[in-house]
């Protein structure tokens, strides 16, 4: 019910900003990252072994964090194609006379959550007031924002545990937070738990990653130059109306690669046109699983490690010293509502009838 | 029909910039005599009063007592529409699904309306014990909200002590340690920049910061605020809404939840 004023409010009187996947969790280290991402590929000898893509960090000070609770403006792993990279020679190309196909090579690189336009001309790279942390497929090719990206290519996929999405709760004022992350875990990983994966074992060039499946969510990014001359790498993750099980939780959901196949035709610009990739994301369906966490994850300053961890909402957190000591004064209150007749009459009633239970 | 106008407008957009970081929704009590709201913060760790006497308004209409539930964002992005000097209307039916804020420039030559639907929220009502407060502490608004965001730089908490010399503000933290101390006001020239600290019994009290900081939000609402406090109850922090009423914040004592 309220959930239905709320977005009709939204949609008729304000604005059609409608809030979207806009917190995430990365816990990985960088070269964690990179092993996730490992495909199997053979050597020109023949042999098969798995790969993992390099990784680069991004020019100037801007270091990507792991956190339990990532919030847009942080820097995290996005993989692009290695041909974004100038002076990188195309592999593939070199290979195709001698018909195997390789898959193109992948770089991982932290970029900042948010596109940052093109024609937004600043010292700084956050300040352009525009919201980019999402864009919609729907509408991605009439967007200005985004269709530069979109012709040249810049495609990429945004890396991460998973992400966190609000639902409304019926005749609840507050939402319960929910950590979304893949489907596809193997028996007995808990993507929250590093414990659960963190291993000696954990990759290895013969048998590849054996550790959490990252979520790969499809994004655009551009790469933006501030008037004193600093490159910003930056993304916005695509989404699209959600659909099944997910559309109970929330109405968008990002569009979600689950295949190594959908990950390259995304990346690869050079063979995928545009045109084909976003039927592409049309087609894909969010292979995901989650659970309930507790509201901490609601400000993006806090940082503990359980923010994904999940809980029962029906056991209320316990509440705060600071808070039972309110309740227990409030009720000394009880009784003594001043300025409110309706209430003034219920009390008398309720007292009334105390004196005639009394009797 | 209810119908509450109000030809200092802004006094409305102001009470709006004071409530609606510290709650998400809330609902208006109109009747007869007047607008009420009450509502804690979700962490029920404060309690909002906002009281808006019927007089105060320069036409007010309240046929049947009505409660409109309402998105307090959505409240202030509507009323950001209105200019500083308009007037402000309110107006709904007795069994009301939406409400509508007219603007009307001083001049009349512009008039605006905006429709928002009403939320249904589960109200609690909630009593107030009458207190008699050990201290009560008048001061410039401006002073304490100065005051407030320069110690919470220095920690979580803010250290509250009044004494009969005057009050003593402090806050430590990893950076060290801040104290900041109001003695009373020997001779008053202008009344609004006066401390007056009205004194039964010498109280300390800690506060969370956070808290008092969204609590001078309400500063342009009034020269002065009036800070009451007592052993074992809530911090009362209140300011005057301009003739016509006046906003009250509730705050429990910083209490160690190991110790609970």
């Amino acid at each position: 019910m309220r959930k239905d004023i709320t977005v009709e409010f939204w949609r008729v009187t304000v604005a059609s900003k409608v809030i979207m996947c806009g917190r995430t969790a990365c816990t990985l280290a960088p070269d964690e990252v990179c092993r996730s991402c490992s495909v199997r590929t053979v050597g020109k000898d023949g042999t098969k072994k798995y790969e993992a893509p390099q990784w680069r960090d991004h020019p100037g000070d801007h270091k990507y964090r792991p956190s339990y609770n990532v919030a847009p403006t942080r820097f995290t792993p996005v993989m692009i194609s290695e041909h974004h990279m100038k002076g990188v020679k195309r592999e593939a190309e070199k290979e195709e006379g001698e018909g195997e196909e390789l898959p193109s090579q992948l770089i991982i690189q932290p970029m900042m959550w948010g596109l940052i336009p093109n024609f937004y001309k600043a010292s700084s790279p956050t300040g352009h007031g525009y919201s980019t942390n999402n864009c919609r497929l729907e509408d991605l090719e009439e967007k200005k924002m985004f269709k530069p990206s979109l012709v040249r290519g810049q495609r990429c996929v945004v890396l991460c545990d998973g992400f966190y999405e609000w639902q409304a709760i019926k005749g609840s004022k507050t939402k319960q937070p929910y950590f979304i992350y893949a489907a596809s875990q193997s028996e007995g990983i808990k993507i929250w738990d590093r414990s659960s994966w963190d291993t000696e074992g954990v990759w290895s060039e013969e048998e590849g990653w054996k550790g959490p499946q990252l979520l790969k969510m499809a994004g655009l990014f551009s790469r933006w130059t501030s008037s004193e001359g600093e490159e910003v790498m930056s993304y916005s993750v695509v989404t699209k109306a959600a659909e099944g099980k997910f559309s109970d939780l929330h109405h968008r959901v990002p569009a979600i690669l689950n295949t190594d196949q959908e990950v390259q035709d995304w990346l690869n610009y050079g063979k995928v046109e545009y045109k084909e990739a976003l039927n592409l994301l049309a087609k894909v369906k969010a292979e995901v699983t989650w659970h309930p966490v507790s509201t901490q994850v609601n400000n993006s300053r806090n940082q503990e490690m359980d923010m994904n961890h999940p809980v029962d909402p029906k056991k209320e957190a316990p509440p705060s010293g600071s808070s039972l000591f309110m309740a227990n004064w409030l009720k000394k209150g009880s009784g003594k509502v001043k300025n409110d007749d309706d209430v003034k009459v219920k009390e008398e009633n309720k007292v009334k009838k105390e004196e005639d239970d009394e009797k | 029909m209810f119908e509450a106008r109000l030809v200092q407008g802004n006094l409305l957009k102001k009470v709006l910039d004071a409530i609606k970081d510290l709650l998400n929704e809330a609902s208006w009590d109109c009747a007869d005599s007047g607008i009420q709201l009450q509502a804690m913060d979700n962490s029920h760790v404060s309690l909002v009063s906002v009281n808006l006497r019927a007089e105060g308004f320069d036409k007010y209409r309240c046929d049947r007592n009505i409660i409109m539930g309402m998105d307090l964002t959505s409240m202030s992005k509507i009323l950001k529409c209105a200019a500083n000097d308009d007037i402000i209307t309110m107006k709904a039916q007795d069994n009301p699904d939406n409400v509508t804020f007219m603007f009307e420039s001083p001049s009349q030559e512009k008039v605006s309306d905006y429709e928002m639907k009403l939320m249904n929220l589960d109200q609690e009502h909630l009593g107030i014990p009458e207190t008699d407060y050990a201290c009560v502490i008048k001061m410039p608004s401006g002073e304490f909200a100065r005051i407030c965001r320069d110690l919470s730089q220095f920690g979580e908490s803010i250290v509250i002590a009044c004494t009969k010399e005057g009050v003593r503000f402090s806050a430590a933290g990893d950076i060290g340690t801040a104290n900041i101390k109001l003695a009373q006001t020997s001779s008053v020239d202008k009344e609004d920049d006066a401390v007056i600290i009205d004194m039964q019994e010498p109280v300390t009290l800690t506060f969370a910061c956070r808290y008092l900081n969204m609590f001078t939000k309400a500063t342009p609402l009034s020269p002065q605020v009036s800070l009451s406090m007592s052993p074992e109850v809530p911090l009362v922090v209140e300011y005057a809404i301009g003739e016509i009423g006046q906003i009250q914040y509730f705050l429990a004592p910083k209490i160690d939840d190991q110790d609970n």
